[in-house]
């Protein structure tokens, strides 16, 4: 039989790596980068047959759009590059003053309507006090609510100068004709701006076709709390069901401990290694409770209630099951990764690049951490029957 | 040979030979789904401009898909993202197709009330947010219905001028009534009307519905002779500036139609059930068009006589009962839909909601073909990479079989339903290769415990026991861990990954593992 690690007499020390680990990773979740689909922003998948070196195309992108992102991929002979832009900050608070203005008018809409049908009291009790006040209050509303609405398109207007022409008039008392201007205004913008972007992508390097794919930041950032919502949800979740197959607290916490641990260092490895996060690694990280709570509940299931051998030795035996596991699980993944990353599918990319580096991490969390809790769990309950 | 009949004929084996075949039946039927990051198409997003709650999201989306595929684009597909959020997705990506979706989105129609060929009142004229659709009130053996809305105060007072004296006349509801039309009818349909009216009755009820000073639309009776073609041919090269659109049956004599379009006439053939209105009697001796789709007319609620005695109001409300030939419920839903349709004609078929059209997303049908061989190609290798795996782990030729048939097994199950119910998209392929994964893990922990633990001398069947512990426990917390994902209304790009790991994780649970234990414990020895 080979060496035991369960067998070494500090081999509670073990649990320091995966913990030293975590506190790692916790330093570099914060330096993760969101995709296009999070953060908000321009992707363009472009199909060249241009031999360019990349990075000087990159460096040339780079130079009108800061902070761009640019991979390349071929397939059968075809270039495809796929280019991420930084959303543009006149349009990004372009559009924020358009939904204000979209609000702004249907408190106006309101207001309106109350004006009018205070008006209908009045023409029927002309004495009726409340209405009076009432129609007051609703008229100094309506022309509120005119007012926002005049300052936000002066302002959006002003956000969209390097789109529009100089001199846009408008009857300032026309609340829906602002409203439709606000929206076309806006409309025509990002469609220079799309044509913009072509332009200045054209000027760089030659290419056949292309897809554009726009997010807005705010669809972006909600997006993001969705993810967080979804993981945090299934967390507790599973963590509740995990207490539910085990009725003890120990494995069960040694199970959650594990399914944690994996997470929040696959986050911390994809801020280190500069793997983005998008809305499709959502997948991934749940994918990566799954597969740490498979080997984690065949380590407590193991150690615990078989009677062959000691404790080290089943987790010894079990190790090499779980690392099976763990190796078949891999190698589906890293395939999946390669050819994505051959032939470039951000979203393969994002889902594969997620799970390998969280097995991983399970490796070390399940056999220093989860299994070292359970075997010390054990032996001091050695003489209890479970 | 009856080796493999005693495999088949296992009860661990034959249901999942059963189910695969039956799906296999169901995808030579229907065929599969494809996403449109596989089958190309174009994604538009909607913005709306504040949150919504379910139900008028509901509303929003049905509205949405009924106006996209009334104006005849197929297999559009509307989706709800959260609250806020709307998912348009055509399988297109020509640039006229897209542009004119998106107009269809946003527009909005002309509402036009007329009176006795005046115009009455319009949409503008209504304040936007005044539409009320009352619940419909049940009193004894009658439903009403009833819709209320305001007007400005100018357009009140004209529209006490126009109606002053019209008591119990039609107020004719169009929306984008067309302008500069003729609508040429065949003497046949004008003969064969509902209350059996005279032709020259029908077509006199037809003119009075669509007069409106100069912008009358024209309607001209025709019939399969040679004078009454030529009369209409000089009809229609008389008043070739007034009008500029020809509405005509498609079974219309031959060389008429050619000659309306030497004319530079815009010709729009319409089906003869189309070219007829449909007529209510007001009273013994008079009839109305109650309704016309084809000219714009949608509803004619007659006038009370209280709002026609030249007073004027700021609110109106139009009303009526449900027919009481049905049934209760069906009395309700008829109300129901009544004053939907009147509001939504009131409002010009707006949405409920302002909404912001963006950027639509693009993906080239050779683009999507591409993604499609790679991922097919992913998947294949990562099934072969996996059983080479485990067959250099356990150096045992004979596992191949049992492996590479369990495997692709489950995965044609996935593929299947997700195909034959939902879309197979990027997402679902990457969590088939999940599948993979945490399908060999569970065929390993198998494998381990009848091959490693045969030693020990315990029993195949406590073995498989101790194994499928393991594998419920494990299936049932990943479909736990993928349940929020499943049911999230907003993270609609990934849910195929959810679908897929669930089937993948409760199919295995149930079929495809037990069966893989069987054949193993058969080869091993029971």
């Amino acid at each position: 039989m080979a060496v035991n690690i369960y067998d070494y007499k500090n081999y509670k020390l073990f649990l320091l790596i995966p913990v030293a680990l975590l506190l790692i990773s916790l330093y570099f979740i914060p330096k993760i980068q969101l995709d296009s689909s999070l953060a908000g922003g321009v992707n363009l998948q472009l199909v060249t047959n241009s031999t360019q070196d990349i990075r000087n195309v990159s460096v040339a992108i780079d130079s009108v759009f800061p902070n761009s992102q640019i991979a390349k991929s071929s397939l059968n002979g075809v270039t495809s590059l796929s280019v991420t832009i930084p959303a543009n900050s006149s349009l990004n608070t372009a559009s924020q003053k358009l939904q204000d203005i979209f609000s702004a008018y249907s408190n106006y809409s309101r207001e309106r309507l109350r004006v009018v049908s205070y008006q209908d009291v009045l023409s029927r009790e002309p004495d009726n006090m409340t209405a009076k006040n009432a129609l007051a209050a609703a008229r100094a509303n309506e022309t509120k609510s005119l007012t926002l609405i005049n300052s936000m398109l002066i302002s959006e207007i002003a956000d969209l100068k390097p789109f529009i022409a100089n001199n846009t008039s408008y009857n300032a008392s026309d609340a829906a004709g602002m409203q439709k201007l606000a929206r076309n205004l806006y409309a025509n913008a990002s469609s220079i701006y799309e044509v913009h972007v072509i332009d200045v992508l054209r000027g760089i390097i030659s290419f056949t076709t292309y897809s554009y794919n726009d997010v807005t930041p705010t669809l972006g950032s909600f997006f993001l709390t969705e993810v967080m919502n979804i993981i945090i949800v299934a967390f507790v979740l599973v963590a509740i069901t995990v207490f539910v197959i085990f009725r003890s607290p120990v494995p069960a916490l040694a199970v959650v401990y594990g399914a944690a641990n994996d997470m929040v260092v696959a986050l911390g490895a994809m801020g280190a290694l500069h793997i983005p996060l998008g809305v499709v690694s959502v997948g991934g990280l749940l994918m990566l409770i799954g597969y740490s709570v498979d080997t984690d509940i065949l380590s407590a299931t193991r150690i615990l209630k078989r009677s062959e051998g000691t404790a080290g030795e089943r987790a010894m035996a079990t190790l090499r099951t779980g690392m099976t596991m763990t190796a078949a699980a891999m190698i589906s993944f890293a395939t999946l990764f390669i050819v994505a990353y051959i032939t470039f599918i951000p979203d393969y990319i994002e889902i594969s690049g997620v799970v390998l580096v969280g097995l991983v991490a399970d490796i070390i969390t399940t056999w220093f951490g989860n299994a070292v809790i359970i075997v010390w769990y054990k032996k001091r309950h050695e003489h209890e029957p479970y | 040979m009856s080796h493999i009949k005693s495999y088949i004929t296992d009860r661990r084996i034959y249901p999942l030979v059963i189910i695969v075949m039956a799906l296999a039946l169901l995808d030579l039927y229907y065929g599969l789904h494809l996403g449109i990051e596989f089958a190309g198409g174009t994604q538009i997003p909607i913005a709306l401009v504040h949150g919504v709650n379910t139900s008028e999201m509901q509303q929003l989306i049905s509205i949405i898909d009924q106006r996209v595929s009334t104006f005849g684009l197929k297999q559009v597909t509307v989706e709800g993202i959260g609250n806020s959020e709307i998912y348009v997705i055509v399988p297109t990506v020509s640039e006229a197709e897209i542009n004119k979706t998106v107009s269809i989105i946003e527009s909005q129609g002309a509402f036009m009330g007329i009176v006795n060929g005046k115009e009455a009142v319009n949409g503008s004229n209504i304040l936007s947010g005044s539409i009320g659709a009352a619940t419909p009130q049940s009193i004894n053996n009658t439903v009403t219905w009833a819709v209320s809305f305001y007007i400005t105060q100018s357009a009140a007072q004209n529209f006490a001028k126009v109606v002053f004296g019209q008591a119990d006349q039609p107020l004719y509801m169009f929306l984008d009534r067309p302008a500069g039309a003729i609508v040429l009818i065949n003497e046949s349909i004008l003969s064969n009307t509902s209350l059996g009216l005279t032709p020259g009755e029908a077509l006199a009820t037809m003119q009075k519905a669509l007069v409106f000073g100069n912008q009358s639309i024209q309607v001209v009776s025709v019939t399969n002779t040679n004078t009454s073609i030529s009369s209409v041919r000089a009809f229609l090269s008389a008043n070739r500036a007034k009008y500029k659109t020809v509405l005509a049956s498609y079974n219309l004599n031959g060389s008429l139609l050619a000659s309306i379009r030497e004319e530079n006439y815009t010709l729009k053939l319409e089906s003869n059930s189309n070219m007829t209105p449909s007529y209510f009697k007001v009273s013994i001796n008079s009839t109305v068009i109650g309704s016309w789709p084809m000219v714009g007319l949608l509803s004619a609620p007659l006038l009370n006589p209280s709002v026609t005695n030249g007073s004027i109001g700021n609110s109106y409300e139009i009303s009526g009962a449900a027919p009481s030939s049905v049934s209760k419920t069906a009395m309700i839903a008829y109300a129901q839909n009544q004053s939907k349709t009147i509001a939504s004609i009131l409002s010009g078929g707006a949405l409920p909601i302002s909404v912001i059209v963006g950027t639509p997303t693009k993906t080239s049908p050779t683009l999507g073909k591409g993604f499609l061989d790679i991922s097919v190609l992913g998947l294949v290798l990562a099934v072969g990479f996996v059983s080479i795996f485990i067959i250099i782990r356990y150096k045992k030729l004979f596992l191949i079989t049992p492996i590479l048939l369990t495997t692709v097994m489950e995965l044609f199950i996935i593929i299947s339903l997700i195909g034959l119910i939902g879309t197979i998209d990027i997402a679902a392929v990457a969590g088939m290769i999940a599948v993979v994964g945490t399908g060999v893990d569970a065929q390993i922990i198998i494998t381990d415990e009848v091959l490693v633990k045969r030693e020990l001398k315990t029993s195949t069947k406590i073995l498989l026991g101790h194994a499928f512990y393991i594998i419920w426990a494990d299936a049932a917390l990943l479909t736990i861990a993928m349940l929020p994902l499943l049911f999230s209304t907003s993270l609609v790009d990934i849910i195929g990954f959810a679908e897929a790991t669930i089937i993948g994780a409760l199919m295995g649970a149930f079929l495809t593992r037990p069966a893989y234990g069987a054949i193993i414990a058969r080869h091993y020895g029971e």
